[in-house]
């Protein structure tokens, strides 16, 4: 059976563009999200995201409903995301990762980094210091790695619907996902002996 | 399955993504091995902190920026039957320019060469060189000219 949102697809490519701004209403959260959680940059996440609902408008007179809207949609987004990494790698000359994947020590650096000076609570800082350390420590895993743990983490997709997404195997996806938490879970250990998280599982 | 294993696996039984035999056999061992069992703590509590992140909302002008740019890029776009041979658009526009040039350059060489032939001849009656040529009909050497001729 036909997926609703590409039935409204079909709709647009017919020339209803008013199921085109259902689309754009329903993914819009969506496409943001998962771009700002692989870039880290607000105003970049929503000016790549008009860039993918742009390819979305254009792609409409060609579209077929092979797979479910969502699938495609955050396939272009992905590719958007691993693009734009790959500009930036070309441009960068010193990466985020080499300062936070090397050995022990550089964390506590870049805690020191993230401190904010201005006078917050101290419960407020905390919580800014992590924040910024998930942020950066998500940046620091290589783009694969980080694009599968975004769409499962903040996306909830399955692994099968994460390797239609990124074109691999669900091995591949389970790969990826394993090592992504393990690093994860080694640079944000401080984090995680306070005892706040301990109703996880 | 040896520790090594389970630990593996950790991540896609917590994901729910393992099959009923392989997710039986890891909560049988985390019964009985606690440092297995810490590890799983450990990747649970990572997931959350994950998910404690700020979730950001679309800026209420997302839609009005999205057609914006919607609407520039029609403009920029070509005809269809010109994309279509869009590879022949730069030797044509050469070609095009080039006969251009040719023409136009030939229609000025001739305008130009016309007026300059105008203009010696309005030179040369402005300064009455022309009276220089021929004996004006009438004036006095051409009355005794034409007397000198008449006797020979």
């Amino acid at each position: 059976m036909l997926d609703p949102d590409a039935r409204l697809m079909l709709k647009f490519k017919e020339g209803d563009v008013s199921s085109f701004e259902k689309l754009v209403k329903k993914y819009k959260e969506n496409v943001v999200n998962i771009i700002y959680q692989f870039i880290g940059d607000r105003d970049e996440a929503e000016d790549l995201a008009i860039e993918v609902f742009l390819r979305v408008y254009q792609a409409g007179k060609r579209y077929k409903a092979k797979a479910k809207f969502a699938t495609w949609l955050y396939k272009i987004t992905t590719n958007l995301c691993l693009n734009e990494v790959r500009e930036r790698t070309k441009l960068r000359t010193i990466s985020l990762s080499k300062c936070i994947s090397g050995k022990e020590g550089k964390e506590e650096e870049l805690i020191d980094e993230i401190a904010d000076p201005s006078p917050l609570p101290q419960q407020i800082l905390e919580e800014k210091e992590k924040n910024a350390l998930v942020r950066k420590t998500i940046d620091s895993l290589p783009a694969k790695q980080r694009i599968a743990i975004i769409l499962r983490v903040y996306e909830g997709l399955s692994y099968k619907e994460i390797s239609k997404i990124l074109g691999c195997s669900i091995k591949s996806v389970e790969r990826r996902l394993y090592w992504a938490r393990t690093n994860l879970k080694k640079r944000l250990s401080p984090y995680l002996i306070d005892g706040k998280y301990d109703g996880g599982f | 399955m040896k520790c090594k294993k389970i630990r593996k696996k950790l991540v896609a039984y917590l994901d729910g993504e393992l099959e009923k035999k392989q997710r039986l056999l890891i909560e049988e061992h985390l019964l009985r091995c606690a440092e297995c069992k810490k590890e799983v703590d450990l990747l649970s509590k990572t997931l959350y902190l994950l998910k404690d992140q700020q979730r950001l909302k679309p800026s209420e002008d997302f839609e009005a920026n999205l057609w914006e740019k919607i609407y520039s890029k029609e403009r920029q776009v070509l005809p269809h039957f010109l994309r279509r041979r869009a590879y022949l658009i730069l030797p044509a526009a050469v070609a095009a320019a080039l006969i251009i040039g040719v023409v136009i350059g030939n229609l000025l060489g001739k305008v130009v060469s016309f007026q300059n032939v105008n203009l010696e001849e309005e030179y040369l009656s402005s300064i009455g060189l022309d009276n220089f040529q021929d004996l004006p009909p009438g004036s006095l050497p051409d009355v005794y000219f034409s007397l000198a001729n008449q006797q020979r």
